[in-house]
């Protein structure tokens, strides 16, 4: 059930018409059931996982909460054990296992168990672990109430593909619930109009391009070729997560709840800390809060801190998918984050320094940034590291060709148009701002944006990129 | 500093940057230094890999460039070939419409290919000198492009990168404006409160009725099917129907031939008329590669809109297959002919739940069907208006059509193993178009077949049940191959007893078996000229001769109804 299929929005309209006409306390009920049927209706088998890592971290939280010492660090380490179990045996063990076998010249075959990818199992983990985190660390009182934990882990606008909630988030909504005002179920409206557009028009046409392009490279030698592509793929992913983001978001408002902000115009980052201010919010930050501040609590020196920021880089890398492409994407940058540390360090008080901060240099900041990370795309898409190596000597134009420009007029137009939107948001919010327009301007801007959903998506629905994580 | 502020940047201030340790500031560099030389050295074994991979047991043979565009008659491509363990190698090369000759030898090497033209070039490593074993292979493409044409584009590829550089300018004054100065840390989200009452579903209701208007101007109007891409074939079925719909009357008694790409090759108008003049009898061709009996209906409806235009109609029926892969294109070239009405019909006309989704949609919003048509508009509208303003040159072209002018004698298949043997004469790309239209369709396609043709044709007839028109069905010639699984049914099991009986007359099944050899055909299924030319003659001679006889017993199909249709006839009423 894709956010952008007829199905899911079928569901979606019988879930909200139902949640609103019976009391809260159903409701949650309702809606909790709604969403292991939105789950189920992917793979059915996978809400055993779901349903164990609720129950689990449920009892284990109420536990943690009453207990101290080692007692409390075993029941985390149980909670560890449970979810990073699940999460390390169905997304990394054959990873793991076949590369373990390559070293050791053992058939991979034989290692190997094909295990499948329950669809969003990266993200419940991360939202489970955080209650956990919380309850240890006495950042939050455990959750008494089994409906509304099952309901912050499962609830289906954000299980499949995030944004990443935290408990502390979502389970103090609940007592506070109350019928959503005008301007939130408005912004909620604008919100889901958003995403389809971000989805359907741009991700899904940005991926025409970079599917011609990284289905085989080698097929399309020369730097512009791998720079059209790279590019596409770059804006692909961003419009494909960012609009299930937007719609994620916009059904919660719908329904009454918050989810936070998981991208904020990531084009316009001026260098690769504001990059990881930008892209995904909610990962980053969770990574900054459970993975990168406890182990970098105590510990002085530089050297410690650039080390923790690597391999931190290096786990989000991983978490995106077993595979060493995306070791070295986390690699590369964790890599320009501490370079930039460094350059940052190495110029305070020059005349670059200077130079850098004056406003005409911001565009130049902005581009320099934009195409470091559109260079990461060539660890981000290709399957093995020979490709990416490939696709890397062609971007450098080591092969001496220019190739050819795969990006079409209209790609090209899509392009600067999403740049030239980027930069209107971020200097005046006029798209948050349409939900206090008068109708005069609201009326117009929805009948452009249903006109553009109508004549401009790419055919049939395309999955959404960050289902595989 | 806060370990926080070291991964996101936030709140990073320079007053706070302790004093430079230069041991520190010299580890740190070493190891960064350390890190980028593993990395250079990862990325290095990577393409030493790559290098590598061709002469570690992997045959292989590439061509640089794959694509070529050849300008003055020729053009070169290198070709890089590797047995990949040091043993003898053959590379062959076919040239179009050429047998494979001997280009190289040697375990591997590299050999420049001065000589390319227009065409697909397949270079084959081997092992040896009788190519029974095919190490790798390689396919080089060659496109021919005039003077002129790399003039054109070459001025659109300065456009477009001067387009580039205009949108650069923009964006950067855009993100000029857009900057504050200083790094943003915080990002405000939607707002929460309103100084005012907000009427949001109102609002929307207005939004989506206002759509609902636009597009019925643009699309349902006839203003946009006017300018559709003529070479789609929603454009193909509007500009013919459009014509026809234009066309003043000729005085004499009009026949009009519906059909798919069988009849669209299959019948010659210029041959029809030179024979059924002398009788009266002046023939339209309405047919249309890739239409189904759905959108003949509602060609008909918009050609005939009283019902009483034409003599006689003459509408193909027989054995096909419909892949419901096909449902966006059947959806798109019916859209033209569409009003609002025809949601469910239309609609209930597809197999799958997402194709009756889509066909309902474009019944109300007619532009969800002309999707990439937009976007094409949009992208190249000066070739647009010139294609449309070709209208004309094409309905003489399609006029003229005399069919393909080969057979396929001495090509036979064998539908047990799929093997196909070809006779010498055929080209490269004659075999291909052969083997393309050799498909084995799935019992479900071919079912969805005969359902549409058990569906509609009932409705044509129920359109003229009470005109003076005639209705006359006819089987196609089925193929040169009839021992195809495809081909196993009957004729009569086509179409029901009660459907054909309710006709004027139908031409009998055997009346084409005939043709139904490889000098008849060009490919699986569509005759060629020589094939058009007995077609059009038998079928010319059939409906004149029964037509005359017709003439005596005027209105005799009206009121013909049978009690299972009666509703199908409420529906057209509706």
């Amino acid at each position: 059930m894709l956010f952008n299929s007829f199905q899911y929005w079928l569901f979606f309209l019988i879930v909200a018409l139902l949640f609103y006409s019976i009391p809260f306390r159903a409701g949650k009920v309702l809606l909790l059931c709604a969403s292991y049927v939105f789950y189920m209706w992917w793979d059915p088998r996978f809400i055993v996982l779901i349903l164990t890592s609720t129950v689990v971290d449920y009892f284990l939280g109420i536990w943690l909460e009453v207990t101290s010492g080692r007692r409390k660090k075993l029941l985390l380490a149980v909670s560890l054990v449970v979810n990073l179990g699940i999460l390390g045996f169905f997304k990394y063990y054959d990873f793991f296992a076949g590369s373990i076998a390559a070293l050791l010249h053992i058939s991979p075959s034989s290692v190997v168990l094909q295990v499948v990818l329950p669809v969003g199992v990266s993200f419940y983990t991360f939202a489970s672990l955080s209650y956990t985190f919380d309850v240890y660390w006495g950042k939050m009182k455990a959750v008494r109430n089994l409906i509304d934990y099952a309901l912050f882990i499962a609830f289906f606008p954000h299980l499949i593909a995030g944004p990443i909630i935290r408990a502390r988030q979502f389970i103090s909504q609940i007592p506070r619930w109350r019928r959503p005002a005008a301007i939130v179920v408005q912004s909620g409206i604008i919100l889901v109009l958003s995403g389809l557009l971000k989805k359907m028009v741009f991700a899904d046409r940005f991926a025409v391009v970079s599917d011609a392009y990284f289905k085989d490279p080698l097929a399309h030698p020369g730097w512009l070729a791998a720079w059209s592509g790279c590019l596409a793929f770059f804006m692909q992913v961003f419009f494909d997560f960012s609009g299930y983001t937007d719609i994620a978001r916009g059904c919660a408002k719908l329904l009454g709840f918050e989810f936070p902000l998981n991208f904020a115009r990531p084009f316009l980052s001026r260098n690769p800390p504001d990059l990881w201010q930008r892209w995904h919010i909610t990962l980053s930050t969770w990574v900054r809060d459970y993975l990168f501040m406890p182990f970098s609590l105590g510990r002085k020196g530089r050297f410690v801190l650039y080390r923790n920021m690597l391999v931190v880089m290096i786990l989000v890398g991983l978490w995106h998918g077993a595979n060493w492409t995306f070791v070295v994407w986390g690699a590369y940058h964790g890599l320009l984050l501490i370079g930039y540390r460094l350059f940052d360090r190495a110029t305070v008080g020059t005349a670059i320094d200077r130079v850098m901060k004056k406003r005409y240099f911001v565009p130049f900041s902005v581009g320099l940034m934009f195409a470091a990370f559109v260079l990461s795309a060539a660890f981000f898409r290709p399957k093995t590291l020979q490709t990416s190596g490939y696709v890397l000597s062609a971007l450098f134009g080591f092969q001496h060709l220019t190739g050819e420009f795969l990006m079409t007029t209209g790609t090209i137009v899509l392009l600067f148009t999403s740049l030239f939107l980027a930069a209107a948001q971020e200097r005046n919010q006029f798209i948050d701002r349409l939900a206090l327009q008068p109708p005069r301007v609201q009326i117009p801007a929805y009948v452009l944006a249903f006109l553009v959903l109508e004549l401009f998506p790419a055919t049939g629905p395309v999955p959404f990129v960050y289902f595989q994580f | 500093m806060n370990a926080v502020s070291q991964l996101k940047g936030e709140v990073y201030k320079r007053s706070e940057v302790e004093p430079r340790n230069s041991w520190a500031l010299a580890k740190t560099r070493s190891a960064l230094a350390a890190v980028v030389v593993c990395f250079a050295a990862c990325l290095g074994a990577v393409g030493a890999g790559t290098a590598a991979g061709q002469s570690s047991g992997v045959p292989a043979i590439t061509a640089k460039p794959q694509h070529v565009t050849v300008i003055d008659g020729r053009d070169t491509t290198e070709i890089h070939w590797d047995t990949g363990n040091g043993s003898m190698g053959f590379v062959f090369v076919t040239g179009p419409e050429r047998k494979p000759v001997l280009f190289a030898t040697g375990a591997k090497g590299t050999q420049k290919v001065p000589w390319i033209r227009s065409g697909k070039y397949v270079f084959e490593l081997y092992s040896d000198q009788d190519r029974r074993t095919l190490l790798a292979s390689v396919v080089v493409f060659a496109s021919a492009e005039t003077e002129a044409a790399s003039q054109g584009m070459l001025w659109r590829s300065r456009a477009r990168w001067l387009l580039v550089l205009v949108l650069f300018v923009i964006v950067y004054f855009a993100v000029y404006l857009s900057s504050t100065g200083t790094l943003r840390t915080t990002f405000p989200t939607e707002p929460t409160t309103s100084p005012r009452p907000l009427h949001v579903r109102r609002n929307l209701l207005l939004g989506i009725a206002a759509f609902i208007c636009l597009d019925g101007i643009i699309f349902h109007s006839g203003l946009y099917v006017s300018i559709l891409a003529p070479d789609s074939y929603a454009g193909r079925l509007a500009v013919i129907t459009r014509a026809e719909k234009q066309r003043v009357p000729s005085g004499l008694k009009e026949v009009l031939v519906l059909g798919d790409s069988r009849m669209a090759e299959g019948f010659s108008t210029t041959v029809a008329d030179e024979l059924g003049s002398a009788a009266g009898f002046k023939f339209v061709n309405l047919t249309e590669p890739a239409s189904t009996v759905n959108s003949w209906y509602y060609m008909l409806r918009e050609v005939d809109p009283a019902a009483r235009r034409y003599s006689a109609i003459v509408v193909p029926y027989g054995i096909g297959y419909e892949p419901s892969t096909a449902d966006p294109l059947r959806i798109s070239m019916a859209a033209p002919l569409l009003r609002y009405g025809d949601c469910f019909n239309f609609a209930s006309a597809f197999q799958r739940w997402s194709g009756r989704f889509r066909a309902f949609t474009a019944c109300i919003l007619r532009g969800s069907a002309y999707q990439s048509d937009v976007t094409d508009l949009l992208e190249h509208p000066i070739v647009r208006i010139r294609s449309v303003q070709r209208e004309a040159e094409r309905l003489h072209s399609r006029a003229v059509y005399k069919g393909r002018d080969y057979d396929l004698v001495g090509t036979s298949y064998d539908p047990t193993t799929g093997q196909v043997t070809f006779a010498p004469k055929l080209t490269e790309a004659q075999r291909a178009a052969v083997r393309k239209s050799l498909i084995q369709p799935s019992q479900s396609d071919m079912e969805y077949s005969l359902k549409l043709q058990r569906d509609w044709i009932p409705r044509i007839l129920n359109r003229y049940s009470k005109s003076s028109t005639a209705i006359v069905l006819t089987p196609v010639p089925r193929g040169p191959f009839v021992d195809l699984p495809v081909f196993s049914m009957a004729y009569h099991s086509v179409l029901p007893s009660v459907i054909t009986q309710r006709t004027t007359f139908s031409v009998p099944e055997q009346t084409f078996e005939f043709l139904e050899k490889p000098e008849y055909y060009f490919d699986a299924f569509h005759l060629n000229a020589k094939g058009r030319q007995r077609f059009t003659e038998t079928l010319v001679s059939e409906l004149v001769g029964r037509l005359r006889s017709a003439d005596s017993k005027p209105h005799f199909n009206s009121g013909f109804q049978l009690a299972a249709d009666r509703p199908l006839e409420s529906n057209e009423a509706n």
